[in-house]
């Protein structure tokens, strides 16, 4: 193929085959001629600078490992850079890609990384200009850019230099050897310990994985130790000219008595209204996104998974529609075109109003707290649709849009009312707000918040206590994470990166640690941090990871070649696994019991009503694959089964049959409204629903 | 010795194991906050009550169900 494309061309490599395609568009002043290679798609292109060869990556080419085929050998501190595809099965062209990459460079002039600017993206480049071109990361290009538009790209292209994030490929080469060793060497010494007990299965733990499993075990633990309290919450009625007014009682009540005294001494009273207040407040529009805000927010509105959220707007991205979404940044800097921008997004019908409005006014964006030096804030480039957007990718897209239109935007003020009625020692308020002018909440509909009128009163009204009304409640226990609020929690405490902390929660529920919409630790997971509390307690805390990312930050900046922080992990290791290993049998018997009772409570739908002390759980045959309900007491005392359905996901539904006490599940299939179904086969309610299909009238 | 709710082992001096000890120790200190609230309350109407709630504790109702077996023995 180099010879088609002659000699001294500048090799322009990016991450992604999108990306590559987007920016020889952009460049190539002449039309663009795809070249495939080995299934490998390459531009070529020229313009008035010379000429131009684009060619991508597929993510990481290259990554980490030891020199060992042997999976049980730990520990591992002598690592290298391989292809991706020797260690991992399933990664498919990767091989084609580098020798496609690796003939290209062979006869190219000039190298640009034209990869996505952050660690990732930087430690991409880097190792593809060392390994597959021959050792050009010194000499190479970077063109850094934040959006795949055509101006953005070419003035990155014109603009580009040697040594541009040096540091960065130097932080991502570091973190990606030190979470490395962290997690090979404490996960094949849990894995081994697991398997002495002749059971295999993969026990992962790392140095970001440890903290996180840990915040969610503690949760649970407070959860299932919780004992709730009662109060109490009254509210007086009291009457105005013959109208009912409700008034809520300032504060909790937690002692019976003290309700019952308070019924005593107000009721039948007539009192005035000691005091109304009225004043203004106004909200400012709520800085852009960065992609924490983005993922949190897009769980809140349409629950999507963070990691979910994350490939999105990638996509989103890819086409050119929004400005790189891996950013801290909450901030939009003034270089970046907001009129352009605006007048483009006014081509779209749905927003057109709100732009045309907003190009009236000085554009001045509400900035957010939060810089990156390596991007903006996200938001729309104002690039025109190429193709029909999903319906998922719709909804992201307009999140985006109307949060950056929201910027440009007034406050929105409010009018606060609070009424205090004092009936003796007691105060009772009532509160309430109106919205006064909606501001950037016109723009931003997601933030929109509904009136709470109160009833007009003024002060010296006289109103008669009617009733006090009172109920009894108690102290509910501490949320499960979700998603969201784990990943809230993992940014708070400075651990993981943003592109990282989605996947590491993926990885926790993967792995069987966590399970449900809100997140629940599983036997397992509480094994193994009780593993890891036992044995090596640093693991769990956040102090080890957050000094990580601290000398990870300062190789970024500094752009030292982290040897200090790969030397400090090597020794903590080896104190660790020095600790462990005279443990093994322990060790591995404590993850087992809890991987069994995991997996039972996983499988178990109900109490069997048989024998009464067994449970009813999902059995796979062995001989036919197919899945039944059985007994736990099988085959000692109990011999009750029942078929399944074969098709779809079955989930314990915690309910009994209110005909035959069995258990009811619910059966989840494609296309197809999930149902419940009780899984005795002669339960009585099929009967009558039998019946009652048979006797159903013909139509007329 | 083992937890005489989940077969892992018993702390010292204790027929708990960690987890289930510090739900016993929830439970009791409780009792106080609930006899201040209702004034009159005993220790058996006090358990009947926390082990309907929904929020109990799992942990905490393997204990009251541990506590009202042997009270029946």
């Amino acid at each position: 193929m180099q010879d088609d494309l002659g000699n001294g061309y500048a090799l322009i490599i990016c991450e992604k085959p999108d990306a590559a395609r987007r920016v020889a568009e952009a460049i190539g002043e002449t039309s663009v001629k795809m070249v495939r290679t080995d299934g490998v798609d390459v531009f070529r292109l020229t313009n008035g600078m010379g000429e131009f060869v684009v060619c991508s990556a597929l993510g990481h080419l290259y990554s980490v490992s030891d020199h060992f085929k042997d999976r049980g050998v730990f520990p591992v501190f002598d690592l290298d850079w391989f292809p991706s595809d020797l260690l991992k099965k399933g990664i498919a062209g990767i091989k084609k890609r580098i020798e496609v990459i690796r003939r290209l460079a062979l006869n190219a002039r000039v190298f640009v990384n034209a990869c996505d600017f952050d660690v990732e993206g930087e430690t991409i480049g880097y190792n593809i200009l060392r390994y597959a071109c021959g050792g050009k990361e010194d000499v190479a290009l970077r063109a850094k850019f934040s959006t795949l538009t055509n101006e953005d790209l070419k003035t990155a292209f014109a603009n580009a230099k040697i040594g541009l994030g040096r540091g960065l490929a130097e932080a991502g080469r570091t973190r990606h050897i030190v979470d490395f060793m962290w997690g090979i060497n404490l996960s094949r010494i849990l894995s081994a310990s697991f398997n002495v007990h002749n059971r295999y299965r993969t026990v992962s733990i790392g140095r970001v994985q440890g903290p996180t499993l840990a915040f969610v075990v503690e949760r649970e633990a407070e959860i299932r130790t919780f004992v709730p309290t009662p109060y109490w919450t009254v509210r007086g009625v009291f009457a105005k000219d013959g109208v009912r007014i409700i008034v809520p009682y300032g504060s909790r009540v937690v002692r019976q008595m003290g309700v019952d005294k308070m019924q005593k001494d107000c009721e039948g009273m007539e009192v005035r209204v000691s005091e109304v207040k009225k004043t203004h407040f106004k909200e400012a529009p709520l800085p852009p996104f960065n992609i924490g805000d983005l993922q949190k927010e897009a769980f809140r509105l349409f629950g999507y998974s963070p990691s979910r959220t994350a490939q999105i707007a990638e996509r989103l991205y890819l086409d050119a529609l929004i400005s790189y979404p891996r950013t801290d940044s909450r901030k939009i800097p003034p270089s970046i075109n907001y009129a352009g921008i605006l007048r483009n997004l006014g081509k779209l019908d749905e927003y057109s109003d709100y732009v045309n409005e907003l190009l009236e006014r000085k554009l001045v964006p509400h900035q957010g707290d939060k810089d990156d030096p390596a991007h903006p804030a996200i938001h729309p480039t104002g690039e025109m649709l190429r193709r029909t957007l999903q319906s998922w990718e719709k909804r992201l897209f307009d999140l985006i849009v109307r949060r950056f239109l929201a910027n440009f935007s007034e406050d929105a003020v409010f009018e606060r009312v609070v009424a205090k009625i004092s009936v003796g020692q007691y105060e009772f308020r009532l509160s309430g707000r109106r919205t006064l002018r909606a501001g950037w909440m016109r723009y931003y509909r997601y933030a929109a918040v509904r009136d709470t009128p109160v009833p007009k009163l003024d002060e010296g009204d006289l109103l008669k206590v009617m009733k006090i009304e009172r109920e009894e409640n108690f102290e509910a226990p501490p949320f499960r994470f979700n998603q969201s609020s784990l990943l809230e929690k993992m940014e708070k405490e400075g651990i993981g990166t943003k592109a990282t902390r989605a996947e590491i929660i993926n990885t926790l529920i993967k792995r069987g640690y966590l399970s449900g919409t809100s997140l629940e630790a599983t036997d397992f997971g509480f094994a193994t941090t009780e593993v890891m509390e036992a044995y090596s307690p640093q693991v769990l805390s956040t102090h080890l990871t957050k000094e990580m990312e601290k000398k990870l930050e300062a190789v970024e900046l500094d752009g030292d070649d982290g040897k200090k922080s790969i030397e400090e992990t090597i020794d903590s290791l080896f104190e660790i696994i020095t600790a462990m290993k005279p443990y093994q049998m322990e060790i591995g018997k404590q993850l087992n019991e809890s991987l069994v009772a995991t997996t039972l409570a996983l499988n178990v739908i109900g109490n069997c009503p048989v024998c009464g002390t067994g449970k009813l759980k999902i059995i796979r045959s062995a001989k036919t694959h197919k899945r039944f309900v059985g007994c736990t007491n099988y085959p000692e005392s109990c011999r009750a089964s029942a078929p399944l359905p074969q098709r779809g996901v079955i989930k314990s539904y915690s309910k009994i049959c209110e005909y035959c006490k069995w258990p009811v599940v619910y059966v989840i299939t494609r296309r197809r409204r999930p149902w419940k179904l009780c899984v005795n086969p002669n339960c009585e309610s099929k009967r009558v629903k039998r019946y009652e299909m048979q006797t159903v009238p013909e139509r007329s | 010795m083992k937890c005489r709710l989940c077969q892992r082992e018993a702390k010292e001096k204790s027929e708990f194991c960690g987890r289930h000890v510090v739900a016993e120790e929830m439970l009791r200190d409780t009792y106080e906050k609930w006899k201040n609230a209702y004034a009159v309350l005993s220790w058996g109407e006090y358990l009947d009550k926390v082990k309907q709630l929904k929020g109990t504790g799992r942990w905490v109702k393997e204990v009251i169900e541990f506590e009202k077996r042997k009270d029946n023995d």
